[in-house]
């Protein structure tokens, strides 16, 4: 029994050492690594440009975007025999940045 | 004898824990969730035994934010904008998601958006709370309240623009948070009263109810309502006969998780899925770590591919489309291939959206009837006897689902009835409901980090299986769009298109 306490009391501490030793890398990933590759001439400019169009890469939703083309209520092929009047001042979330 | 798949929300049992707490613990998940020796499974569970339960707070809870949205901007106009919202973009230094050019700071805007909820969540967590002790209220509250610091937390990982940037959405990083804590010191038995993943799941479904506006359909065009509409069920079904048929997989409600994921949109579909074929969280979690390893790889390579392989923007817009699974990265890939391909590629995203709704509905029903009902061998017995087969199906049934097909037609009776209700529903999503959508889903994503066990996501991989129906389903749904999209977007409606986005 007191093997069994002594087991668990060690596998606790154990547990503890490792969510201190996931904290330290991901404080060193979000606090360093990631904000360096941020000022890559190649990441700035993937960076900028999709920020330039108003594109959330990591929205989970279409909502979510914070602008899809401003055409799209309106966006209506000729054959498709459907036709619908934009809203007044375009679409809600067509605000560029 | 219960022989069900095993309940997705079954007793915690934290891998530190010693016997005396692992019975206290698994005594106080069992009051929590609803679940216990007599549990009836992950959804649509009762306390009460009626069949509803958390179900009917989701759809309370989801129907009454929305009317409040409506009503307020109704009255207050754009009184609302900005008071609900999550942290946002940062580059170098955290604390920056906190700030933004919003007039009212991100801080106060999300602290809104944690009050909101817990006023409005935390009644309805102890109102399902199985047997309600002395002390349980102020013990969900705590709880309530050390979730939404990791969810806070969580919005701050995905908010670094570089993590951001390949589609690393907050339920990742929310779901490892609470992993982590799991399966190192174990979830603290104080915050378990809160740990109520389904309760958050179904409420943001009922709220993401209220973004599906049929009415896009019809404004977006027959070419990508016969590239989402076609490609999207026929990838669906293969993938998951292929999973179940051929790669023999044991679990259907992985099979038909992943293939959902896959063939709609990525986590809102394997969000809505999961929970319509009750499916373990587990699995949930492997499908959603699958979609989003490939989407950042597909959303690099698939435009490169393209240019190098000549093919052009109309065409590639709509296959990029229909085949990658996050919206986010469908933009972002299809504008790395031109202006029209990023508009082709989100008008055949959405519309493949708003198919969320029609198959989590058909996934639940289909569910209800036959595996629910198949395998319970206790009432099928009467079920045979009293023909009362459809009875069994509505009481297997989410109930929840209700709740976002209720959400989707008034949100789009309310938008079709003309611009002044297209603004009105445009406003109370976006300045509220989606904000509310996203904390309710990345707190629940924490719960689900919070209860589960590295050692089960294991049995999920099945041996490495859904990883390759992953990926044979998604050769499949490349292929099958590819040639849809050459169809009809470079043969079919090619001029029509191009006089559309000259």
């Amino acid at each position: 029994m007191t093997d069994a306490v002594a087991a668990m009391t060690e596998s606790r501490r154990g547990g503890a050492w490792r969510l201190a030793a996931i904290l330290i890398t991901a404080i060193a990933f979000w606090g360093w690594l990631f904000p360096w590759i941020s000022t890559w001439p190649a990441t700035r400019q993937r960076i900028e440009n999709t920020e330039r169009l108003g594109i959330n890469p990591s929205a989970i939703y279409y909502t979510d975007i914070f602008r899809y083309p401003a055409d799209f209520p309106t966006a209506d092929f000729p054959k498709s025999g459907f036709h619908r009047e934009p809203p007044p001042g375009g679409p809600k979330h067509s605000a560029g940045p | 004898m219960d022989n069900r798949t095993p309940n997705p929300y079954e007793p915690l049992t934290p891998p530190l824990a010693d016997a005396k707490d692992a019975a206290a613990v698994n005594q106080d998940a069992r009051q929590t969730t609803g679940d216990g020796p007599t549990g009836d499974g992950p959804t649509g569970d009762s306390p009460t035994g009626d069949g509803w339960g958390e179900d009917a707070w989701a759809i309370l809870l989801g129907l009454g934010v929305i009317a409040i949205a409506l009503a307020t901007v109704s009255v207050a106009g754009d009184s609302i904008s900005g008071r609900f919202d999550q942290p946002g973009k940062w580059s170098d230094w955290p604390l920056d998601a906190f700030f933004g050019k919003s007039p009212i700071p991100l801080w106060q805007a999300s602290l809104g958006a944690i009050v909101a909820i817990g006023v409005l969540g935390i009644p309805a967590m102890f109102a399902t709370h199985r047997l309600a002790r002395s002390g349980a209220f102020w013990r969900i509250t705590a709880g309530y309240v050390a979730i939404a610091t990791l969810a806070t937390v969580a919005f701050v990982m995905a908010g670094q623009v570089v993590v951001k940037q390949y589609g690393f959405e907050y339920v990742i990083w929310a779901l490892l948070l609470g992993l982590v804590i799991s399966n190192t010191i174990g979830t603290p038995v104080w915050m378990r009263g809160a740990v109520r993943g389904e309760l958050f799941i179904k409420w943001g479904l009922v709220l993401l109810g209220a973004e599906v506006l049929l009415g896009k359909l019809v404004a977006l065009g027959v070419p990508g309502i016969m590239v989402s509409w076609v490609v999207t069920p026929i990838v669906l079904v293969v993938t998951f006969w292929f999973g179940c048929h051929v790669l023999k997989i044991r679990s259907p409600s992985l099979v038909m998780v992943v293939a959902a994921d896959m063939s709609v949109c990525g986590v809102s579909a394997a969000i809505a899925t999961a929970a319509a074929c009750r499916a373990k969280k587990e699995e949930l979690s492997l499908a959603i770590g699958l979609s989003l390893g490939f989407t950042a790889i597909m959303m690099v390579v698939m435009p490169l591919a393209f240019r190098f392989a000549g093919v052009d923007d109309i065409v590639g817009g709509a296959w990029i489309g229909g085949t990658i699974d996050s919206t986010g990265a469908v933009a972002a890939a299809g504008a790395a291939l031109g202006d029209r391909a990023m508009k082709i590629a989100t008008t055949v995203k959405m519309i493949q959206n708003v198919l969320i709704g029609v198959i989590a509905f058909a996934v639940s029903v289909y569910w209800a009837a036959k595996y629910e009902t198949d395998s319970d061998s206790e009432t099928s017995g009467a079920r045979k006897t009293t023909g009362g087969l459809m009875a069994e199906v509505w009481r297997r049934f989410p109930k929840f689902v209700l709740g976002f097909l209720a959400a989707s037609l008034i949100a789009s009776m309310i938008s079709w009835s003309g611009s002044a209700g297209e603004s009105l529903i445009d406003s109370a999503v976006g300045d509220c409901t989606k904000h509310l959508r996203n904390w309710l889903f990345c707190l629940a994503f924490v719960c689900i980090g919070l209860e589960t066990n590295f050692r089960t996501l294991l049995p999920a991989l099945s041996g490495g299986k859904t990883v390759v129906l992953y990926v044979v389903g998604q050769s499949f749904n490349i292929f099958l769009t590819g040639l849809m999209a050459t169809i009809v977007f470079g043969w079919l409606f090619r001029d029509a298109i191009t006089r559309w986005l000259p």
